[in-house]
């Protein structure tokens, strides 16, 4: 593409205008329309596209026919008006203005027709390609909720969110305007060959004299092009990266005085994009003034033999001018073709990536409908032999053998990677164990459809994720029925209202995930409120209150106690005093379970848990000789 | 737009010579449909074929000649708008990096990224294609007229009729589309928002079993997105062919009105041609235009936002080094001259100038210290205490006491609305920036990790740090244990942002990070929360051996204070307690409440 540049044909519209106009990413193209890769398999892509479609056939095919019909007015525009300017050559100063009459009437209403068509294909396909795109977004999102947690560990989001937001642009703008334009391009293409062979292929033979020129030309340069384009991309995607990662730690890059250093690698690729965005834009925009001599060169040639056979007397003026039109149209589609190729091939690639995310397998549910979310209720949860690893050689839970009744508290306690998180993702079925079952009142959990699985469960994780959206609307969350009332009593009982109602606006104060506006204790207090609004028969706690201060911590640990009557609780800590309650406290290391019982018995049996609470308390059995100072 | 021009104008040279290449070529565009209508009037007609080579060559030399201004604008322009955009993303990035947190804290990281790369993109396409095509189609479009005026004036009349069609119809579009493809753009961010969340969010997503909802959300969001596309691609497809349509009507007209003419023999069939082509010409000139208007609207906004980042408030440097100093007095400046006064206190025994000069621990003091984040509620109020050298300062204090403030203020990322930060008796607001926070360490609550080795994690901080530093810091951070794990060790790759370590374990690089740089003054953010205990005393014993550093450890948890040499109890921003475990144990009734919420227990289990 590029700016418009049209000195010839009649009437033919330029798509440039329509694709310029494209919102969501720099207009005039190339700085990103460079050809990235191509398509690996593109027929069965096409395909997959073409899947989309669903009821929209019948309205493409129409399309099709109106783009035959646009294009066949535009292809006999020259002639007539070849035509017309043999009624004024004809009579030497004569002119048959009756004949002249009924050809002008004839231009209007291929013109007439023309237009109308162009029109009505631009109309439907906007329709018909918006529909595709609406629903290869909505499948795609979908399929992205039905993936497994495992995906999401995996996978960048940078790349998740370009392959939603990128790709998909460019499978809208293949659709809307690419294949049309490569399908009415290719019917100028073979018209106006076939309108110059039927007019004189002696002409036509003159005229396509210059065409390996320009293949070899474009050809030449496009495959630079290309190159010069992933190379730039290359380079900004760098650079992106870079401004991503300095800004969103931007207190650590000064806290550290790392501003030279961050700038200093700025510098430098930012030098590398510049150096291959100049090569790139020079490359891309030399192919319009060479297409231009090419066309002049083919023009001349037409014209020394036009003239030299109206000389002869074998040919008249006007064909020789229809001629010289149809020279021009044959001549652009060509190039254009040659870019729309490399953009469609871009927009595959695209689409490629997109189907290969609706190839990921999603999560297993093999209990048919997900929806069916009778409420469960859970007496008893039972792991039996659980093993687990992420990577096969390395577990990271073995032998997992524990059951928790409702009414009663677990406690898993361990140090750090010991592989308590990853028991309470295999409880919420993020992944599945590698070997043992995992048992709701004697039902093996597999046999649960997820989604019932997880309504019971109310958890906290231990990364406390907030919408850009109210402190309400963020508690809401948990129970999305649930009353203004509800919520702020969720609230108190988190402990999370004293300092909710100290924000700006209260309940209404606007929170983001990235901005840094209340403090990581204030989003678990909001976490916490959010689960326990839930109302769920298992309440998992993952570290829910390891930032929060000790005071707030007791008042939420007695109201926690409150509401352990009906329920089963499972609460994963490191600070051992919120766990001491427990009716059972399992010790956690290395993916094994090496100690389990109560607070006391654990104490007593002076093992691994006894070590750990004297590593932790060393200093408060100091403590408690000067707290006697005090009573 | 100055923004624009200011970045354009240390590239005027290249700049112009693109204009007036491109007026090169623009020049030949126009000359050629005239030697075409020769060409066909004269030569083909006569069957003149010398006359028609003649033409035809200087056809061709044009076209030669317009190749040549053509490419050079390309080269020109190119090499124009890639430094005009790298510049202004240089100078943008350096802006952002010096921003002051208050100002920082009014933009969200995303906007800021986006106005780093999209926008700026913007304007540097905008550059290449204003160089390109704002010169080209005002000249085209006068060149045509001008041409089909010389053919034949009488046509002016037609010419006036197109033109008028034209501007309707671009004044339309303008009207009725630039809102439109705003509100696309907006739908557009509604969409990437949702997908956004849901990404981020996917666990929590799961965990309340929300896809449901989660996806009516998106739908929504998606419904709107296609609506006002669609709505925008129905207003275009309407309106092109309504263009191209009145430039045929008025070409069908010119045809029926040039036949009258012809007969009169005022025109050839070639000058027809000729006319026609360059009404061709005028309608692409004029599409160019109103796609520069609508691009210019965009950049506009994009300049803007750039504009806005730009006029956010800078840090404040501080006291000049010494060197700095010296070349400003060799310079012939005195900064003295700029009213400014020298440091209080001594500066030799600082150790603040230079910067290289050794470790030495620093000694901190509050005087009647107020501060308040924007217009909010004060969150430090009447704060006063004070630090020695080499010593242990405690923070205690509930969530949202104010204890992460008063590290952001030694930091000098805010600056206090009263009263005094001095240290070594220096008020921090003379210390260079630079100095400061190279001398000081800080570990945040949520650490932050940047992509990369576990290695170049843990020396980022610090510039040629060797590998007995390396290991010293991440002893005492106790990194080495989990590192002999890794069968990388310490160039295992941390993935995105550490995304493969635990929490605890982030904690412990950003700890050994902060160590490595034997700092003056470390500040610890409740820096262990996630380190499970006894890791968190055996590296609580490493610290403790540390000489020539000055510590301040914020904590909500009485055991990790105990043995500072001071304590200070704060409490909705203010003191309201001071002094060591001991003394307050035995007279602050707020520390003994925290002191019983966090014993309580052990008592009750007292002989164990």
């Amino acid at each position: 593409m590029g700016e418009p540049k049209g000195e010839s044909g009649f009437g033919r519209p330029s798509h440039a205008m329509g694709m310029a106009f494209r919102p969501g990413r720099a207009p005039g193209g190339p700085v990103y329309l460079g050809p990235k890769e191509k398509p690996r398999n593109t027929r069965r892509t096409l395909g997959r596209m073409v899947e989309f479609l669903s009821g929209g056939w019948i309205a493409l095919l129409f399309v099709f026919v109106l783009v035959f019909i646009a294009s066949l007015s535009n292809l006999l525009g020259p002639y007539w008006i070849g035509r017309v300017v043999d009624t004024f050559v004809g009579g030497s100063g004569k002119v048959d203005f009756v004949a002249l009459k009924t050809l002008l009437i004839q231009l209007l209403a291929l013109y007439i027709v023309g237009g109308v068509c162009t029109f009505l294909q631009y109309y439907l396909m906007a329709g018909i390609s918006q529909d595709v795109v609406y629903r290869i977004r909505e499948r795609l999102f979908q399929h992205l909720q039905n993936l497994p947690v495992a995906f999401f560990d995996r996978r960048s989001h940078g790349d998740l969110m370009s392959r939603m937001t990128n790709d998909i642009e460019n499978i809208n703008m293949t659709l809307s305007q690419g294949i049309l334009q490569v399908f009415s391009s290719f019917i100028t293409l073979t018209g106006a060959f076939l309108m110059m062979v039927f007019l004189s292929p002696l002409l036509t033979l003159l005229t396509l004299m210059v065409i390996p020129l320009g293949f070899l030309v474009t050809t030449l340069l496009s495959h630079n092009t290309r190159q010069a384009f992933s190379l730039q991309q290359k380079a900004l995607g760098n650079l992106n990266g870079l401004i991503e990662e300095s800004i969103t730690g931007i207190w650590i890059v000064k806290a550290f005085t790392g501003e030279r250093k961050v700038s200093d690698r700025f510098a430098r690729i930012n030098r590398e994009l510049r150096k291959q965005g100049i090569w790139a834009q020079i490359l891309a925009g030399t192919v319009p003034p060479l297409m231009n001599l090419m066309n002049n060169l083919s023009f001349l040639s037409t014209a020394v033999g036009g003239g030299w056979l109206v000389l002869r007397g074998s040919l008249s003026v006007g064909i020789v001018a229809s001629f010289l039109q149809y020279s021009r149209q044959f001549m652009r589609p060509l190039n254009e073709l040659a870019n729309q190729v490399n953009l469609l091939q871009a927009a595959l690639a695209g689409a490629e990536r997109v189907f290969e995310i609706l190839d990921e397998s999603p999560e297993v549910d093999k209990n048919g409908d997900s929806k069916d979310g009778s409420p469960l209720e859970v007496n008893r949860i039972e792991f039996v032999d659980v093993h687990f690893s992420y990577l096969p050689e390395v577990p990271v839970l073995r032998d997992l053998d524990f059951e928790a009744c409702r009414g009663k508290t677990i406690a898993i306690v361990g140090p750090t990677g010991a592989g308590k998180t990853t028991l309470v993702s295999l409880l919420a079925r993020f992944y599945e164990p590698s070997r043992g079952r995992i048992l709701f009142d004697e039902r093996d959990i597999r046999g649960i459809p997820t989604a019932v699985v997880r309504s019971a469960l109310g958890i906290v994780l231990q990364d406390t994720y907030l919408f850009s959206s109210t402190v309400r609307e963020n508690i809401r969350y948990g129970r999305l029925d649930a009353t203004d009332e509800e919520v702020l009593e969720a609230a108190r009982l988190a402990e999370a209202d004293p300092f909710i109602r100290r924000l700006p606006k209260g309940y209404d104060t606007l929170l983001t995930d990235e901005g840094l506006n209340i403090s990581q204790g204030e989003r678990q207090l909001i976490s916490l409120a959010r689960a326990l609004l839930a109302n769920p028969p298992i309440l998992v706690l993952d570290e829910a209150t390891s930032n929060v201060d000790t005071r707030t911590e007791l008042h939420i640990q007695r109201a926690l106690g409150r509401l352990r009557k009906g329920r089963i609780s499972i609460v994963i800590a490191h600070r051992l005093s919120t766990i001491r309650d427990a009716d059972v406290i399992l010790l956690l290391q290395e993916g094994r379970i090496v100690e389990r019982g109560t607070h006391r018995s654990l104490l007593e049996a002076k093992g691994a848990y006894h070590a750990l609470y004297h590593a932790q308390f060393r200093r408060q059995a100091e403590l408690r000789s000067s707290h006697n100072l005090v009573e | 737009m100055r923004l624009l021009f200011r970045s354009l104008s240390p590239y005027w040279i290249p700049a112009l010579g693109a204009v007036l290449l491109m007026t090169g070529e623009v020049v030949a565009d126009v000359y050629q449909p005239l030697l075409m209508s020769r060409i066909v009037d004269v030569g083909i007609r006569t069957g003149d074929l010398p006359f028609i080579l003649s033409s035809g060559f200087r056809m061709v030399l044009i076209a030669f000649l317009g190749l040549i201004g053509g490419v050079g604008c390309t080269i020109l322009s190119s090499y124009t708008s890639q430094s005009v955009g790298a510049d202004l993303r240089e100078r943008l990035f350096t802006h952002v990096l010096s921003l002051s947190f208050p100002s920082l804290d009014t933009t969200s990281p995303p906007t800021l990224i986006t106005r780093l790369t999209n926008d700026v993109i913007q304007v540097q396409t905008f550059v290449l294609m204003m160089l390109r095509m704002m010169v080209r189609a005002p000249l085209l479009l006068l060149g045509g007229t001008v041409m089909i005026l010389r053919l034949n004036p009488s046509l002016t009349p037609f010419l006036i009729a197109f033109y008028a069609t034209l501007f309707l119809g671009m004044g339309f579009l303008i009207r009725k589309g630039l809102p439109l493809f705003n509100l696309v753009q907006k739908k557009l961010d509604g969409v990437n928002q949702v997908v956004r969340e849901n990404l981020a969010g996917i666990r929590l997503i799961k965990a309340f079993v929300r896809g449901e909802y989660e996806m009516g959300r998106f739908r929504a969001a998606n419904r709107e997105l296609k609506d006002s596309t669609v709505r925008v691609s129905r207003l275009m497809s309407g309106t092109l062919p309504l263009l191209f349509l009145s430039m045929n009507l008025c070409m069908i007209a010119i045809l029926w009105f040039g036949a009258h003419q012809i007969q009169g023999g005022t025109l050839q069939a070639g000058k027809l041609i000729a006319i026609v082509t360059y009404l061709t010409q005028i309608l692409h000139s004029m599409m160019m235009v109103a796609f520069l208007i609508v691009t210019l609207a965009r950049v506009k906004s994009s300049i803007g936002r750039i504009d806005e980042v730009f006029a956010l408030e800078r840090e404040a440097e501080g006291e000049p080094t010494r060197e700095e100093r010296q070349s400003m007095q060799e310079r012939g400046e005195h900064p003295q001259a700029r009213g400014e006064k020298p440091p209080e206190g001594n500066p030799q025994k600082l150790g603040l100038w230079p910067i290289s000069s050794p470790q030495e621990p620093w000694s901190v003091e509050f005087q009647k210290v107020r501060f308040r984040y924007r217009k909010g509620e004060p969150v430090l109020e009447d704060l006063s205490f004070r630090v020695e050298e080499g010593k242990t300062l405690g923070v205690l204090g509930s969530t949202g006491a104010g204890k992460s403030t008063i590290l952001a203020l030694l930091l000098r990322f805010y600056e206090p609305e009263e009263g005094r930060i001095l240290i070594n008796g220096v008020p921090i607001h003379r210390i260079p920036l630079t100095v400061l926070r190279r001398r000081i360490a800080w570990v945040t609550q949520n650490p932050f990790l940047f992509s990369g080795t576990l290695r170049e994690n843990i020396l980022w901080g610090v510039e040629g740090a060797t590998e007995e530093d390396l290991q010293w810091a991440s002893r005492i951070a106790q990194v080495e244990e989990f590192v002999q794990r890794f069968p990388e060790g310490y160039d295992v790759l941390i993935g995105q942002r550490g995304a493969t370590l635990s929490g605890g374990q982030k904690q412990r690089i950003s700890l050994a990070r902060a160590l490595l740089k034997k700092p003056s003054l470390l500040l610890l953010d409740d820096a262990t929360s996630a380190v499970d205990l006894a890791t968190e005393a055996s590296i609580q014993e490493g610290l403790r051996s540390l000489t020539g550093t000055t510590v301040i450890v914020v904590t909500q948890r009485i055991s990790s204070v105990v043995f500072a040499d001071s304590i200070l109890v704060l409490e909705k921003g203010r003191a309201v307690g001071w002094g060591t475990h001991r003394e307050l144990l035995r007279r602050n009734p707020i520390y003994q409440d925290i002191f019983r919420s966090q014993m309580e227990e052990e008592l009750q289990n007292g002989g164990t």
